[in-house]
């Protein structure tokens, strides 16, 4: 027993070991900050120095420090209208201009360029959330908060994405574990698996030789250990990111020395510029950090522009249980129910205390005339309650505010006791109608809103609704206007944040090679092209493509075209991408190489092939051509290579800020 | 009571007094120095790009005279403020004679406005450039080393820290005023 645990534990353990080595020698190293400076560090974006500033991890304070940056860099105003800074209005500018133009270029952001080219994606993003809620061109600081946590989810994790992207791409961060490294990795893993393997296979013949369960827990091994191996582990630094971060951090023991400037107010970016923006960046602009939120609203007080004017309001949420939500019926039957227990009590209560002595008789006589009374006098109001409110229904009209689903039923899915599953089939909707309470303020109570409602409304939109006042149940819903937040709707953003980054960057994620797609042959050289190398007449004789036909899981498109001189063929050219291309460059590669065409290229007796990117394409002369000149091919080739479509510009890239 | 209780009693709580009283003492002595070394490092900042101004003007002195020797009054002017400035060493004294400068360089650029040629003169043009710059840098140094003194000057006259100030010498520090010019140029727009 004590080989196969010491065997065991040895190969496990040997291979934790090797995984927190790998943890250890990837971990971003502390730093010491350059002489304090008011000085910028760089040209970074403050999202980008947030992630530096706090040790390649992504916080918060980026998306503060993004939205304050655009307040400097005048895409949005701040105002202050009042001594709380709370009270903070998001404007936009006149004339907010939302195409691509010339961006300021002044390294301490005092251009007034208004256009977006010179954003990157998650400036762009910031800046759209602030368009997308204003009203009339205005909106609160405090309400650009989120009301659904799947959107403030899928957000969250874009814009991380997206700041990584921008940041790998500077050189400033990279993955925690790189792709040698976690191959390693999981090859290692072979060493704890055969251990586990051989200990259990050793531990089976000797104590039950008949009944083994060594293969299960080999591969019950193996799968735990890779998943541990592939598990994303954030970022590591770089020399260029930790020499960005030093110089930053220079800043930020400035900037930590002043105690006024740790208590601005956001509004105070108009004067400030730059600087508040990598303040919050870097931890130091607590005033700011304070009051700027871009995560989850509070449900119970919420901003809303119903009227035209923004205002907040205070939102009650009933407990759902009990009459909340609920149909008529079902109330009225329980309360029916509870006057026929209550008046059972009343009626036989005195009977069934008659036979115990007299002392507790009366005792228990007044406990069933209090209780019967109570349950007659409960069900007879409810009664009447639901009556009334069957009876006479209320419309209201307002904006959505807050959308929660509040009761959930369990519903058996099998035959088995533990085949149940939790289906929600009720929803608070919080709609501000323009109401006050006592004190003057917004007010509503949120409404019940069964499941059958709940596609027929977003968060934002003006609705009609009308439902019954006592028991709050939403019986129709019509849609008036739609809401701005629609537009805002972010798609689930369920992949891995790898995938994320490498869609951000515009490359394929990891793992997986780029699909380059299938580029023509016959759109690389003419007729007339050919026939001039070749010295005579051709015609194009034959195109044809080729894709994979789906039965093995690469794409190998292939094109090639045919040209034709009296009737026989004299030349081919032949285009690939993907796996083909690959293959094909592997095999020419001892060729002689040719200089000067696409990035690699390699000539025969009476063929030549180029590769540019991820596509190749290859140009055969037939003997039945004649004799060639040695130009010619190389001609040929350089001509069809200079048309091959280039993949390697990356369409998704975050343009490079200008300041 | 009994003596020998209320004697330690008391000289206890009086100890502890004491402690509190040193512990906010140190306390308020370190803020002090704190926001006195904010003040000076400010300072400094404005002191790197104030010099570095000075020494960008005998270059634009020299490349305007080539193009307009006669301008003397211009030239002169810039000259004798630059000495001024190089001379004042106290925040005090540095406010009016880098204002002084200042307005020597802006006639200065007024003057050059006559002069095709040398508008077009790529050395001109940089040197334009930089010190464009360099009062940008001026301006946001000049915002920090103000809100440092505000700092120390709210400390050293709040009571109970102006007891440590008096006692430790820290004393109030002198503003770096905006210059005039830049003072009439803000405008409040509705």
């Amino acid at each position: 027993m004590a080989f196969e645990l010491g065997l065991a534990i040895a190969g496990i353990g040997g291979w934790f070991g090797l995984f927190g080595y790998c943890l250890l020698r990837t971990r971003p190293r502390p730093l010491a900050p350059a002489t304090p400076t008011q000085d910028f560090g760089g040209d970074e974006p403050p999202a980008v120095v947030s992630l530096l500033a706090h040790g390649w991890k992504h916080t918060d304070t980026a998306a503060r420090a993004t939205l304050l940056d655009l307040a400097a860099r005048r895409r949005v105003e701040l105002r202050q209208p009042g001594a709380d800074p709370r009270g903070t209005t998001v404007h936009l500018p006149a004339g907010d201009g939302h195409g691509a133009g010339a961006g300021d270029g002044h390294p301490h952001g005092r251009g007034d360029g208004h256009g977006d080219g010179d954003l990157t994606r998650y400036e762009r993003r910031v800046l759209g959330r602030v368009r997308g809620l204003t009203a009339d061109g205005v909106v609160p600081l405090t309400a650009l908060t989120f009301r659904d946590a799947g959107e403030e989810r899928a957000w969250s994790r874009r814009l991380k994405a997206e700041i990584l992207a921008d940041a790998r791409q500077r050189g400033l961060t990279r993955r925690r574990f790189s792709s040698r490294m976690r191959t390693a990795l999981v090859l290692a893993t072979a060493a704890p698996t055969l251990a586990v393997l051989v200990a259990m296979v050793h531990y089976d013949r000797r104590v039950h030789p008949e009944d083994s369960a060594a293969f299960a827990a080999t591969f019950g091994t193996f799968v735990v250990l890779l998943g541990v191996a592939c598990v994303q582990l954030g970022e590591r630094d770089t020399p260029a990111g930790r020499a960005a971060a030093q110089r930053w951090l220079g800043l930020r023991e400035f900037l930590r020395g002043d105690e006024a400037f740790a208590a601005l107010p956001p509004a105070a970016a108009g004067l400030w510029d730059r600087y508040l923006a990598y303040g919050s960046a870097l931890g130091v602009a607590r005033g700011c950090d304070d009051i700027i939120d871009l995560g989850m609203a509070d449900r119970a007080l919420l901003w809303s522009s119903y009227g035209g004017s923004w205002h907040q309001v205070r939102v009650r949420y009933p407990r759902p249980r009990g009459r909340y939500g609920e149909e008529a019926a079902p109330t009225a039957v329980r309360s029916a129910f509870g006057v026929v227990v209550g008046a059972m009590l009343l009626r036989f209560g005195g009977r069934a205390a008659g036979s115990l002595s007299a002392q507790i008789h009366d005792r228990a006589g007044l406990v069933f005339l209090a209780v019967g009374c109570y349950l007659v006098v409960r069900g007879v109001y409810r009664l009447v309650r639901v009556a009334a409110d069957a009876s006479s229904p209320v419309a209201v009209t307002g904006e959505v505010l807050w959308d929660q689903i509040c009761r959930s039923t369990t519903v058996r899915t099998g035959g088995g006791e533990d085949d149940t599953e939790r289906v929600p089939w009720l929803a608070h909707l919080a709609v501000d109608d323009g109401h006050t309470d006592r004190l003057g303020h917004r007010a509503t109570t949120a409404w019940g809103a069964p499941k059958e409602l709940w596609d027929q409304y977003h968060v934002g939109d003006v609705v009609r609704l009308t439902a019954r006042p006592w028991s709050r149940r939403v019986l129709e819903l019509a849609l008036v206007t739609e809401g701005r937040a629609r537009q805002l709707a972010e798609p689930p953003a369920d992949d891995a944040t790898e995938h994320l980054i490498a869609e951000a960057m515009g490359v394929a994620p990891p793992g997986q090679r780029p699909a380059v797609p299938a580029p023509s042959a016959a759109a690389l050289l003419t007729a007339g092209e050919v026939g001039w190398a070749v010295g005579r007449p051709v015609t194009v004789a034959s195109t044809s493509a080729a894709a994979g036909d789906g039965t093995l899981p690469v794409t190998m498109p292939v094109s090639t075209q045919v040209f034709e001189a009296g009737g026989r063929q004299v030349v081919s050219v032949m285009a690939s991408s993907g796996l083909a291309a690959r293959l094909t460059m592997r095999l020419r590669r001892d060729s002689a190489p040719l200089a000067g065409i696409g990035d690699e290229a390699y000539v025969g007796e009476r063929w030549a092939i180029a590769r540019r990117g991820g596509r190749v394409v290859g140009v055969r002369v037939d003997d039945r051509a004649g004799p060639l000149h040695p130009d010619s091919l190389r001609w040929l080739l350089a001509t069809a290579a200079s048309r091959l479509p280039d993949d390697r510009s990356r369409p998704g890239r975050p343009l490079s800020p200008s300041a | 009571m009994n003596a020998s209780v209320v004697v330690p009693v008391v000289g206890g709580v009086v100890v502890l007094v004491l402690v509190g009283l040193a512990v906010w003492a140190v306390r308020a002595h370190n803020r002090l120095v704190r926001l006195r070394t904010q003040v000076q490092s400010s300072w400094a900042q404005i002191d790197v790009q104030l010099r570095r101004r000075q020494a960008l003007v005998p270059n634009l002195v020299e490349t305007v005279k080539a193009y307009a020797a006669h301008e003397r009054a211009a030239l002169d002017g810039v000259v004798l403020a630059r000495m001024g400035a190089v001379a004042a060493q106290s925040p005090g004294q540095r406010g009016p004679a880098e204002d002084i400068l200042t307005h020597s360089i802006g006639r200065l650029f007024a003057v050059a406005e006559a002069y095709p040629d040398l508008k077009a003169n790529q050395n001109f043009l940089a040197l334009q450039g930089e010190l464009g710059e360099t009062e940008n840098r001026i301006a946001y140094a000049r915002q920090f080393y103000n809100s440092a003194v505000q700092s120390l000057n709210t400390a050293v006259q709040s009571i109970p820290t102006s007891l440590i100030a008096t006692l430790a010498g820290f004393h109030q520090e002198p503003f770096f005023e905006a210059a005039a010019a830049e003072r009439a140029d803000l405008h409040v727009q509705f």
